[in-house]
């Protein structure tokens, strides 16, 4: 076991491809859980920041819960809690030409527990972008006649959203290693 | 239903209890790791020797980049496998103490480098030697400024210790007793929900703490 000696098994039989395999099932999931909970965290943000006080407080509420709850719990009762109608109907409709992991139902409950925590993560990172913006800005769109999307579209989200490019990068590398996480509801 | 949800705490209180108590010592003694190995990999990193940075980066790079659950399986079944007979404890103790150290070297380099360059100049020019400097000087100054960067660590600490309980090490924390007891009683919802809630607590008492010290210490910019 000295040396390269100790990495043999990698070229033994099919190892090698076994691991590529697994690598790419990560990136997979990452690239699917990135992409969803950025919308995700986008409309959370925009509810957290929005007018009407009660869904304000309810996504404050929701944020602050999925932020604080750590990964591994929710994908864990995600994966005991999903019933198993739900994955069937998970199997049939994922079509046949999908990679094999994501024919199972397991993917489910490993997917949604990913999107779950990062979005409430993402929400918060976005709503702190928004917020840093000065309120003349938003003052100034409703001015020139903007109304509330439109002011979002157009003035506050391209401002505010590249304030976070930062901090939101280095969320999304967090995610990309959290993918580990759904080996132990056995995705392989 | 409200009673039943109740009735799974009352019921397996005392398992709920050694739960949180042991993900409480897992937090705590990962925490004693962390920030010793991340102070001491943060004084490499700003060293005035290439050399040091250089390791001090590796080890950064190395620990930051590579998931939690992969340090477990390189540090409990791989060290097992090579002979040496560790602990689950320990093994899970040092994968998250060493993996938070290398974030808390990070957070408490950019401190030091928040801190003026002249600074150190003049302390070494009044005769401290470098590491009197660092440490009268630099770090009392750079640990104000990163103790709200040091507190979302903690907080994602707390979270990630879920991960030793949860994965091959099966230590029995807070999430492998609400798995234990969701599989006995088949009571899932509250189960998860009254571990969910523990983890709640601590991070709540976490955020209350790092508030306080934040208003007491915190440099205001």
């Amino acid at each position: 076991m000295t040396g390269f000696a100790a990495f043999g098994w990698l070229t033994e039989g099919n190892n090698l491809r076994f691991i590529l395999e697994g690598f790419l099932i990560n990136l997979e999931i990452a690239v699917v859980a990135i992409i969803l909970a950025l919308i995700a965290g986008l409309g959370l943000a925009l509810l957290r920041l929005s007018r009407n006080r009660v869904l304000s407080v309810a996504a404050g509420v929701w944020v602050d819960v999925f932020r604080n709850l750590p990964l591994l719990l929710l994908i864990l009762f995600l994966f005991l809690w999903i019933p198993q109608s739900a994955r069937d109907t998970w199997e049939d409709v994922m079509p046949s030409w999908m990679p094999e992991a994501w024919q199972s139902g397991l993917m489910l409950a490993g997917l949604s527990g990913l999107v779950l925590y990062n979005s409430a993560v993402l929400a918060e990172i976005m709503r702190a972008g928004i917020q840093s913006l000065p309120r003349g800005q938003a003052e100034a769109a409703h001015a020139l006649g903007l109304n509330y999307w439109k002011a979002m579209r157009l003035v506050i989200l391209p401002q505010g959203l590249r304030r976070m490019v930062p901090a939101t990068v280095s969320q999304l590398i967090t995610l990309t290693k959290d993918t580990t996480l759904v080996s132990i509801i056995a995705i392989v | 239903m409200p009673f039943a949800f109740v009735d799974t705490l009352t019921e397996n209180f005392d398992e709920f209890l050694r739960g949180f108590g042991t993900t409480v010592e897992l937090v705590v003694v990962s925490f004693v790791i962390a920030m010793g190995v991340g102070t001491l990999i943060a004084a490499f990193r700003v060293a005035p020797s290439p050399w040091l940075q250089r390791i001090g980066g590796l080890y950064v790079e190395c620990f930051r980049n590579i998931p939690l659950l992969v340090l477990i399986f390189i540090s409990y079944p791989g060290l097992r496998r090579a002979g040496i007979d560790i602990s689950a404890f320990v093994a899970g103790v040092a994968s998250l103490g060493l993996y938070t150290a290398a974030y808390v070297a990070e957070a408490l380099r950019s401190g030091v480098f928040s801190v003026n360059k002249g600074q150190i100049e003049a302390s070494l020019s009044l005769g401290f030697t470098y590491p009197q400097t660092m440490r009268r000087i630099i770090l009392p100054q750079a640990f104000r400024t990163v103790i709200s960067p040091l507190g979302s660590l903690i907080i994602a600490m707390i979270k990630n210790s879920a991960i030793l309980g949860g994965s091959i090490l099966a230590l029995d924390d807070l999430l492998k007793t609400g798995r234990v007891v969701a599989s006995r009683t088949f009571d899932v919802i509250p189960a998860f929900v009254w571990a969910a809630v523990g983890y709640l607590i601590l991070t709540g008492l976490a955020t209350v703490a790092i508030r306080m010290l934040e208003s007491k210490y915190a440099v205001r910019r």
